[in-house]
């Protein structure tokens, strides 16, 4: 390591007044909307039928359960962890719900309400973030690895619970969630937004938030000033368990039974939106309406891949390469900071 | 300049010590002498050739997978695309050899298949060593984006379709018995030996140790560490070729589906079996009794008819089992007490 | 060797390295980082067979000349010479093949390997018929090598189940005649030790020098110098105050080298000491703090002195809820504090800025504002649990226009503060929190002259409003300044204590060098 840079900051430096016009500052923080921007653009000149009505709704109705994963996904990456195991608890919880509420014969045949359905994902989603966070926070396992294990453990049974069979239907009013309206507006739209206005405020204005950035940015330095750094990282994994479980509503909704297939596709594009959104998988960075952008973006390039008839795995390597490109950015840009 | 000698500790370990650390150090077995136990006492059936065979078969590729990432874990990095990477690498060669619609109309004779696909898996482990090793990616993102850019590729190319029969002579490896054992059996734990000696007897080898037990050290006394690591994951790819070429020989057919989710599984038998998570420590026969616990687990369980699914899960724990246990024993878990 | 006159100077050192007697020559060495000029046109050179002292207090260069020396970073101008070659660019690996090798203070060693291997790393042994290692070789040679240099170390033993010292003589040991140096760098090599310890080190050290081995030794302890080193250069912010032999020369003459007769600008304060407020009582941190007391007054600025290393910056931590402590009670006004984490401490006020800034100091990524009010945010939530943004802003604004926080404003990103405003966030942090007792730790380390007057205002104002503070430094004249009560740290515990008034800086130097 360059010592230069080391003892650089020890020493007082001279630095210029960086005038850069706040023109540049805010496109290049909001750099993703520029992106969607483009994107609606080539999209107006290439394909016109996107810009139909009902096709725009498509796409947000679609999103909204990879926004939640997103959304999930931001919380563990902004306290400087990760969480593998997002979409697991997501059909995990799914499975749950059908596991308690529908009348079917592999089902519980507890027949629970949709209301207290309801309760009963969230809370399985959030005590599955809290094993998470247990054992990371406290136990100081390797984030991904137990993640990936939770994940494992979680698929294996809900193929336990449902014994291979597709457990259905849901009740009326849970289902509501994935396949209502409210006024013109499909409910899976009205929770995406509610859910990320919520966190958005939440990240913006709560001690709490400050704290995970903190932790993300410097755990050391915020141990330093009194934050108690385990606590904050359990949190961040309840969180983002309880999230992904509201994915796993509004997914149950939408597709009326517990769905078991679901290639491992999602959590890269998860991932994929998160980065391009803005948030460092260093930790320590991000801002939730960037993300929004993020997840908008990837779903408005799936869409137009998809219309323009381009093979749907090719748009799975892409994701993958998209993150790897972004982490290598950061990785390069950290590198050279560090040799000057 | 005969002085008395300079020393202030004493000369040598107290034996109790010595036998202390074997004992830690060589837990793996102990843990195989109780399944053993246990396996006698719920169905001595699993003590017949037949079935000891059948663990042998079992073992075969999760035994390569071990290997492959004990390499990778030794330096102190971690590879998620070994899997992948067995089952791309059968495909190139079914893609070269077979004689299919999705297959390229090359049908390359078998010899060929198997250079090339020996090469395609050095290929992918030496990107990812140069990401890794020479960039400074983060091991884990950068195996999972290789992981799913070679799936991609894979589907693209194939539509997912099953390409298959392989010629003769390719599937040999995959089928062939040496009396009542499996010949893939046979070059596996010939492999293990082989990467004993090459661990503990050639330089390569002991500079794995050195660059995953203190990489900074190893920079400082003179070992090219990115070489090294990239050089793990090479060998790690090659590896996970052999395991494709036993298991489409196996199949007698590849296609995108072929895995068989066993990476996380072998991370927890190189786990138990000794290998420390941040790199540098890493004993052959530990991962060999590493992947026949895990193996006589999973045969046991299925002889007992347990439910197939409940298997699966049962993995998870597992895994957080094998990682507690590394956490405990390097005292992460007395650190986290505090 | 008295030269004629009209011989340039490097021409002598020519002479004389030719001769074979100057191994190592710098000449006219700078270096500036930023806006510090670390060293300013220093000359050394290094004699075969010598123990050459290089000393100064923290911050004077001497840790940077040896980085310059060993291609760790470059020189702005100057002359490297190593056996009469000129080195150009100096890079490690070049500097290694001349035959020079540094030991740093964070040993070099692979733990989990065997001394053997630790001495043939990369050198491996290999057997002639096979090609393969020959550990069997590799023991016998280690085995040969350890009983050279009377090392009583079984080889096939791992490195971890060492004391120490012994691993640092293995790591010599390596140096000298694996990788063939013959110059070794020592830097601190006895921070960490005890008497015995360093008794067996310098054993080594001298049977070596007989041998013909040259070594730089870097160190705070001076009385070391006199017992092991041949000649000493003492460096004083930068500048080569003198080189000269030992023999001819006495620690006060070596004191006053390294310290000078620098006037620092350290402002007034009223002397106002009231009642104990705060007690400590046999504090244990393993391993260095054993059965430490303390007692602080209201008003009061009270020193700890001790070498970094010998356990001061861990009582600090353990005190202030940053580590665990094995035992001890620590109370407020009369009142048992319970302190398991940071938190607890301030709630209770009790804070502790931290040594080494960088790490622990600030969130470099996050703004100025959000570092600035972490350790207060109970103070600026509402009742409702959000943050008053508002308020908020005021109160940094405070903090900058108080403390003269040079920066931008209060969105701009830690981590592009120089290192001085970096330290004032900090402490505005800390006095945001409304504390009674602050532990400083290394506070004027690396911060500008200006600055450094900046941060001895606020401490006096801090303790004039009644609070205490607890200063822990390495800057002697800082410590008898600024404090009213000096202990000095023996042996884990409080050895003795000096009013204020009743040390000097060159006295206090004294004392701490006699530290062992």
């Amino acid at each position: 390591m360059n010592l230069n840079k080391k003892f650089e900051s020890i020493f007082p430096v001279k630095k210029e007044k960086r005038t850069r016009s706040t023109i540049v500052v805010l496109l290049l923080d909001n750099f993703v909307w520029l992106l969607v921007a483009v994107l609606l653009i080539v999209a107006y000149f290439t394909t016109p039928v996107f810009f139909k009505s009902s096709n725009l709704v498509n796409i947000l109705t679609q999103s909204s359960v990879l926004a939640m994963l997103v959304l999930a996904e931001t919380i563990c990456l902004i306290s400087g962890y990760f969480d593998m195991s997002i979409e697991s608890t997501l059909i995990f919880t799914s499975v749950f719900a059908a596991w308690l509420m529908a009348p079917h014969p592999a089902a519980s045949g507890l027949e629970l309400n949709g209301i207290v359905g309801i309760f009963a994902i969230m809370a399985a989603g959030a005590i599955i973030g809290a094993v998470n966070g247990f054992l990371i926070a406290y136990m100081k396992m390797n984030a991904f690895i137990a993640t990936l294990a939770m994940s494992i453990f979680l698929l294996g049974s809900c193929v336990t619970i449902s014994q291979g069979n597709t457990i259905g239907p849901f009740p009326d009013s849970f289902a509501f969630f994935g396949e209502g309206k409210i006024g013109p507006i499909p409910a899976p739209i009205v929770v995406l937004v509610a859910v990320y206005i919520i966190f958005n405020f939440v990240l913006k204005r709560t001690p709490f938030a400050r704290k995970l950035y903190a932790v993300g940015g410097n755990p050391n330095a915020a141990q330093a000033s009194g934050v108690n750094v385990k606590r904050v990282v359990f949190s961040a994994y309840v969180l983002s368990g309880l999230i992904s479980a509201i994915g796993g509503l509004v997914l149950s909704g939408r597709m009326g039974s517990a769905v078991l297939h679901m290639t491992r596709d999602n959590l890269m594009y998860a991932f994929a939106a998160a980065v391009i959104g803005g948030v460092s998988p260093f930790g320590g960075e991000g801002r939730i309406v960037s993300v929004f952008g993020g997840v908008i973006l990837l779903m408005m390039i799936n869409k137009l891949l998809i219309i323009a008839h381009v093979d749907p795995f090719l748009i799975t390597g892409a994701s993958g390469l998209i993150i790897f490109i972004a982490m290598l950015i950061l990785t390069i840009k950290q590198n050279l900071i560090l040799e000057d | 300049m005969q002085n008395t000698p300079i020393s202030d500790s004493i000369r040598t370990q107290k034996n109790t010590q010595k036998f202390q650390s074997i004992l830690a150090e060589n837990f793996v077995w102990v843990l195989v002498l109780i399944v053993s136990f246990i396996a006698y006492l719920i169905t001595p059936v699993f003590y017949s050739i037949n079935n000891l065979s059948n663990l042998l078969v079992t073992s075969t590729i999760l035994g390569i997978l071990v290997l492959g990432e004990t390499l990778v874990l030794m330096t102190g990095n971690f590879d998620n695309s070994l899997e992948i990477t067995l089952m791309f690498t059968a495909m190139v060669a079914a893609w070269l050899t077979v004689d299919h619609t999705y297959a390229s109309g090359l049908l390359l004779s078998p010899f060929w298949g198997i250079v090339i696909m020996l090469g395609v898996g050095a290929a992918i482990g030496a990107v990812n060593g140069i990401f890794v090793g020479y960039i400074g990616m983060q091991p884990f993102i950068t195996t999972f984006a290789t992981s799913v850019v070679v799936t991609g590729i894979s589907i693209l190319t194939t539509g997912g379709s099953i390409l298959t029969p392989y010629p003769e002579s390719y599937i040999i490896l995959g089928r062939a018995q040496v009396g009542p054992f499996p010949l893939s059996g046979l070059l596996v734990i010939g492999l293990y030996f082989v990467f004993h000696i090459i661990l503990k007897y050639t330089p390569l080898g002991r500079r794995l140790y050195v660059v995953g037990g203190n990489i900074e050290a190893a920079k400082a006394l003179g070992v090219d560490v990115k070489k090294t690591q990239l050089i793990a994951f090479v060998l790690a790819g090659i590896l996970s070729a052999i395991g494709g070429w036993i298991l489409s020989g196996r199949l007698n057919s590849a296609s995108s589906q072929m895995s068989s989710n066993q990476l996380l599984l072998a991370f927890g038998a190189a786990v138990i079996g000794g290998v420390k998570l941040g790199g540098g420590e890493a004993k052959v026969s530990g991962m060999f009794g590493g992947v026949l616990l895990i193996a006589s687990i999973y045969t046991l369980m299925n002889l007992a008819q347990v439910d197939v699914y409940f298997i699966r899960a049962m993995t998870g724990l597992v895994i957080l089992g094998a990682m507690l246990f590394d956490a405990i024993r390097s005292g992460a878990f007395l650190k986290a007490r505090n | 060797m008295k030269l004629h006159m009209p011989l340039k100077k490097d021409q002598l050192i020519e002479v004389l390295m030719q001769n074979g007697d100057v191994i190592i020559h710098l000449s006219g060495i700078n270096k500036r980082f930023g806006m510090a000029q670390v060293l300013s046109d220093v000359n050394f050179d290094l004699r075969q067979g010598e123990v050459h002292a290089l000393v100064g207090e923290n911050g004077a260069g001497k840790t940077t000349l040896m980085n310059v020396l060993y291609g760790l970073v470059p020189r702005d101008s100057g002359e490297v010479f190593i056996r009469g070659n000129r080195f150009g660019s100096v890079t490690t690996s070049k500097v290694k093949k001349a035959g020079v090798a540094l030991i740093p203070q964070k040993l070099q060693m692979l733990s989990n390997l065997s001394v053997a291997e630790n001495l043939f790393i990369n050198l491996w042994p290999r057997s002639k018929k096979t090609g393969l290692i020959s550990w069997k070789q590799m023991e016998a040679q280690a085995e040969k090598l350890l009983v050279k240099v009377n090392l009583s170390i079984d080889p096939k033993r791992k490195m971890s189940t060492l004391s120490y010292v012994d691993q640092q003589m293995v790591v010599i040991t390596r140096m000298l005649f694996a990788e063939k140096a013959d110059v070794i760098l020592l830097d601190e090599p006895t921070a960490p030790l005890v008497e015995r310890e360093i008794n067996l080190l310098f054993e080594f050290i001298e049977s070596l020098k007989k041998d013909g081995y040259s070594f730089i030794y870097i160190s705070h302890f001076l009385n070391e110098v006199f017992r092991i080193c041949d000649r000493a250069t003492v460096l004083r912010d930068g500048k080569v105050v003198f080189t000269r032999d030992v023999k001819s020369l006495t620690m006060s003459e070596l004191i006053t080298g390294m310290v000078g007769e620098d006037v620092e600008l350290f402002p007034k304060r009223k002397h106002k000491i009231e009642e104990p407020i705060f007690q400590v009582n046999n504090l244990n941190v393993s391993p260095l703090i054993k059965d430490f007391n303390l007692t602080l007054c209201r008003g009061e600025i009270l020193g700890i002195a001790g070498i970094k290393g010998s356990g001061r910056t861990e009582l600090a931590r353990a005190i202030c809820g940053l580590d665990v402590k094995q035992g001890g009670e620590i109370f407020l006004e009369g009142n048992l504090l319970k302190i398991r984490d940071v938190e607890d401490a301030l709630s209770c006020g009790v804070g502790y800025l931290t040594e080494d800034r960088v790490k622990w100091g600030l969130v470099g990524v996050r703004p100025l504002y959000e570092n600035a009010t972490l350790t207060f945010l109970k103070k600026i939530t509402s009742k409702l649990g959000l943050i008053k943004q508002k308020e908020e802003m005021e109160t940094v604004r405070g903090f900058i226009k108080t403390y003269d926080i040079r920066t931008t404003g209060p969105k701009q990103s830690a981590r592009n503060l120089s290192g001085g405003n970096q330290q004032k966030v900090i402490l505005s942090k800390l006095l945001g929190a409304d504390l009674k007792i602050l532990f400083l730790d290394d506070p004027t380390f690396g911060v500008d002259v200006k600055a450094k007057t900046h941060v001895y205002r606020i401490m006096n104002d801090f303790v004039e409003s009644g609070n205490s503070i607890v200063l822990i430094s390495s800057d002697v004249f800082e410590m008898v300044a600024m404090c009213d009560r000096i202990h000095i740290l023996r042996d884990g515990s409080v050895g003795e204590t000096y009013e204020r008034g009743r040390i000097t800086e060159k006295y206090l130097q004294e004392v701490l060098a006699h530290e062992s």
